[in-house]
This record gives structure tokens, sequence and C-alpha cells, in this order.
């Protein structure tokens, strides 16, 4: 993540836990904050599934390993 | 778009990269010009095959364009038809978790081909000989390189926010995009969603701080992201997978309504009245030789499964979502070719959207061989207190032929639905009835059911009656 996005990200949080229940933008397409919403959840999901993965190899090679020595 | 025989469909005006329309009532879609690098990209990566081999996607053939040359046209295709196109708000809670969990299956197998899902519209995903199908093939386009999913807040609105709500609220809640023809609004979900909005992981991140994304992206935020984000290729898959476990952790909590153990619990026939039923039902279709039946008032699906082991393509109705959901897993086991949805005859589900003509009304989609009504009828006099002409012409407007079970006054079961209130039914009887039905039917064949004071009819609809 790069500075600029951690500065984006920081003030987005800020806004999200802070800000008025009314204070919406009501002419920017809602889909932009869903286009803004996925960069901010990009790392989170990306690292997530990183780590989802090597633990499916994990478990798949302990499982295979287990299978062997029950043959 | 002027041709004779050339008729447009209602709902195929918002993608510019081509549309639908009918010839001589066979479906064909339209693929312009600006779509031709994603239509053979779907073809020269394979994603189309493999797609249609897994019966994922609706097949078709390239043809002959029926519309005017020159006019941006870049190749017509005729895809399989689906026989009857229902809507999500018809749809249990199983059969939206299936179209949801088809999508992103679709999506993760797109992204290995470098394409991807431009939308997630839970109307581009039809039931055909029971499971969902993708039928939009303009859906697929190339992947855009470092940029995030167009369609995800919409997977959130039409698919996510429907079944967090189903399953968390009331699994009625579906029927809420009706009025909400996008799809569930993420702040009206959040706020019915309530406590679940933040006790639930998937419903925390895709749901309430989406919502809160929405409401508070101003033009700078979103013009910096725009500039300098790169949205990854496992970002992208992180957040498919993130769906994916959040549609297939979702369960029905509810699974028993007050309709749901009726044909266990309630003695409404003894074993021989009931046999005696199922034979001469059984019978009553063999005679009809019905290709497409409707069940009406199906229950938990007894006669329907019995409608289409004889053969017959069954559509399956009943107002109790927990008994649509049971009919759907039961079909779903046996792999039958039957697509059970939510309806409340008294109020059949409505034309919406643009025009009133983008999703159509019950009544319009209707054109069954034989209807099936089954120990309904009193619960439509009685109850709802739709006279005895009223049900008749609802009926003819359904289908050619009707088997129907008259419950007559003083069966078991109508004497309990006029307790605690006035008998001002006096025209609720065998001979009114069949009178009645006799003006927009003939009557082909009557059975009085052993053992029991019911009546089943084989009815064909007259003529000119439609």
């Amino acid at each position: 993540m790069t500075h600029k996005h951690a500065i984006l990200a920081l003030e987005v949080g800020a806004l999200l836990l802070l800000a008025p229940a009314h204070q919406a933008y009501a002419y920017i397409d809602p889909g932009s904050g869903s286009y803004l919403f996925q960069m901010l959840l990009a790392s989170l999901v990306g690292v997530a599934f990183a780590l989802k993965r090597c633990w499916l190899r994990i478990k798949n090679f302990l499982k295979r390993n287990s299978r062997k020595e029950t043959l | 778009m002027n041709l004779p025989g050339w008729v447009a469909e209602a709902s195929s005006f918002r993608d510019p990269n081509g549309y639908v329309y009918y010839w001589g009532g066979a479906p064909f879609r339209r693929i312009n010009k600006e779509h031709e690098k994603h239509y053979e990209r779907l073809l020269q990566s394979g994603l189309y095959e493999q797609l249609v081999q897994q019966r994922w996607l609706v097949p078709h053939q390239e043809v002959e364009a029926h519309s005017h040359p020159g006019d941006g046209a870049y190749k017509t295709i005729a895809p399989e038809r689906i026989p009857f196109i229902s809507y999500p708000y018809e749809w249990c809670f199983s059969g939206l978790k299936d179209a949801a969990m088809l999508t992103l299956n679709i999506q993760k197998k797109a992204l290995d081909c470098g394409m991807t899902l431009r939308d997630a519209s839970a109307y581009n995903i039809q039931f055909l000989h029971g499971r969902p199908i993708l039928i939009d093939t303009l859906s697929l386009g190339v992947l855009e390189k470092d940029q995030p999913w167009g369609a995800y807040r919409q997977f959130c609105q039409q698919f996510l926010a429907p079944l967090l709500l189903m399953s968390r609220r009331d699994p009625r809640l579906n029927q809420l995009c009706l009025t909400e023809l996008d799809g569930i609004p993420l702040r009206l979900a959040r706020t019915l969603l309530g406590r679940h909005a933040y006790l639930s992981w998937s419903a925390f991140v895709h749901i309430l701080l989406h919502s809160r994304c929405e409401e508070y992206s101003s033009v700078r935020f979103v013009k910096t992201a725009t500039r300098d984000g790169r949205f990854s290729e496992r970002a992208f898959r992180g957040l498919v997978d993130s769906l994916e476990s959040a549609v297939d952790n979702l369960t029905l909590k509810q699974s028993v309504s007050q309709w749901s153990n009726y044909s266990t619990d309630s003695a409404s026939y003894s074993d021989v009245s009931l046999q005696h039923k199922i034979q001469t039902v059984r019978h009553y279709l063999e005679r009809s030789q019905a290709r497409e039946v409707w069940d009406l008032g199906a229950n938990t699906g007894t006669f329907t499964r019995m409608a289409c082991q004889a053969g017959a393509r069954v559509i399956a109705f009943d107002q109790d979502p927990i008994c649509v959901e049971a009919n759907y897993r039961q079909c779903k086991i046996e792999r039958l070719d039957v697509l059970p949805l939510v309806l409340n005859l008294a109020n059949p589900t409505p034309a919406i959207g643009w025009q009133n003509r983008e999703r159509r009304s019950l009544l319009q989609r209707a054109g069954a061989d034989t209807v099936l009504a089954l120990a309904l009828i009193h619960h439509l006099a009685i109850s709802h207190n739709v006279p005895l002409p009223m049900l008749a012409d609802l009926f003819a407007e359904m289908g050619v032929w009707l088997i129907v079970e008259f419950v007559p006054k003083d069966d078991p079961k109508v004497q309990l639905l006029l307790q605690n209130r006035e008998d001002i039914f006096s025209h609720y009887t065998l001979q009114e009835f069949e009178g009645t039905f006799s003006r927009r039917f003939t009557i082909e064949d009557r059975t009085s059911i052993i053992g029991s004071k019911r009546t089943l009819f084989l009815m064909r609809r007259r003529s000119a009656c439609r």
C-alpha cells in the first residue's frame, strides 16, 4: 500500500466511523463509492485469499501424508 | 426494428452492446460491433465451451441476422429457449443461493480466461431443467487490467443482501426486490439487518461498510482512487472468494411453517382415500398428455413430483416460502425438471419495471398444458371470498386442461375455515361449482374420492375461453 493509499484509507475510515448518517453526496453515483470501497478492501481480501490458499495447500499436504501412513 | 414478425424483448434495452428480440416466437440476441472483442474472446479463450459444457451458460448458435444490415450489428445468435422466465422475488432461499453461487463460479472461471462478468444481475440467471443457468451471453467481457469488479455492488444488492435478510430475518424478504428493481439498496439492507449487520463478518464488510462508503464517497476520494488505484488480480480473486464464503455459509434458519407439515400432520385423507386420489390424478395427467404442468398450491410437492415423473416439466407454486424451499431441495436431490416458486394466488406477481413491461406479471407468462388445483378451491373461495366464476376465469387463463378438486362445505377442513365466521357462501356447492366451471370448461371426467366427500374433475378449456 502506497503512502497515498494509506492517507486515503485513513480519511475514509474516519468518515465511515465519525460522519453523521445523512451526509451523503447525492450526485455521486453510488457505484463510485463501491469502486472506492473495493480499492480500500483490495489489500485485505488479497492477503486473506493468499493465506487461505496457503492453508489449503498445507491441509492437503497433511491429508495426503496421513493417508500414506494409514496405507 | 420495424420488420414484420420481429418483437423486441421489453427488458432488453439497457445494454448498448446488444439486445434480445423474438422472431417467430424464438429468441435471438443481436450483438453490436462494440461487443465484438468481448464476444470473440469468449469463444477463443475456450470459456464459452467450458461454461456450456457445465450447463452454466445457455448454449447458442450463430445465425443470419434478421435486422437491417449496416445498423451496427456484428452478429446474431440464437440461444436455447428458456420455457418459463421466473424472477428472483419468486424464488425460494436455496434457489436464490444457487443462482448466486453460479454467478460467482462463472466469475471465477471467467477470471481464469482473462474475462469478467460485467453484470451480476439476478435476472440474468434462469432455471432450466431444475438448475440455474446464465442466459446473458453478453454479460461476459474482457477483464480490464487493475480495475475492480464493476458488478460488485449489483451482486451485493441482488444476491447477498436478500440472502442475508432471508437467512437472518424472514424468508419472504427477497420480495423487497419487487419494489427495488436494482436489488435491495445496501442502506436499506443495513437498516433491516440491524444487529446482524455487526454480528456477521460478511454482512459487516459487504453491506455495512460498503453502504457507508457509498454514502460518504466524495468526488475527491473517488478521483484519487481512480487515478492511483490498482486492483490486482489477487485482490479480485480475494473479493470473489470472500463473497463465495459469505453466500455459502448462509442457511435458512426457519425450516417449519404452518403449512410445511400439512400433508403429514393433517389427516385430510385416510390411506385408502389418498391412494385413490393419487391414482386418479395420475390417470388424469396421462389423459391430458401434459408437457408443462402448473401445480397451484403445491405445498411440499407430492403431486408436483408425480407430474414430473409422468414426464411433464412442472412449475410448482405455493405461497409459503418454507414449503417452496422444501420442494426445491427435494427436487434438486431427485434432479427433477421442476421449478418451485413462491406465489400468492390471491395477489399474483405483478408486472414491474419500465412502462410496467420490463418484468412480466404471472398471467402474462401463463401457458400451461395442464393446471393442477388440488385441495385449493376452498382456500380461495372461502378464506379469500373469491366467487366461483372468478376462479374458473383464473384457471382458464392459465392453461388448457384443469385437474381440480372440489372440497365441499361439510368437509372437516372447510368446517375449520368456517369456524368463527359467518357462512356467506350459499353458492359454494358441488352443483354450483360444476355449473359455473362448465361455462369455461367441458367436464371430461369426474371421480368421487373413496372414503371422502371430495370430488376430482378433469376439465378442458372451451376453445373460445382463453
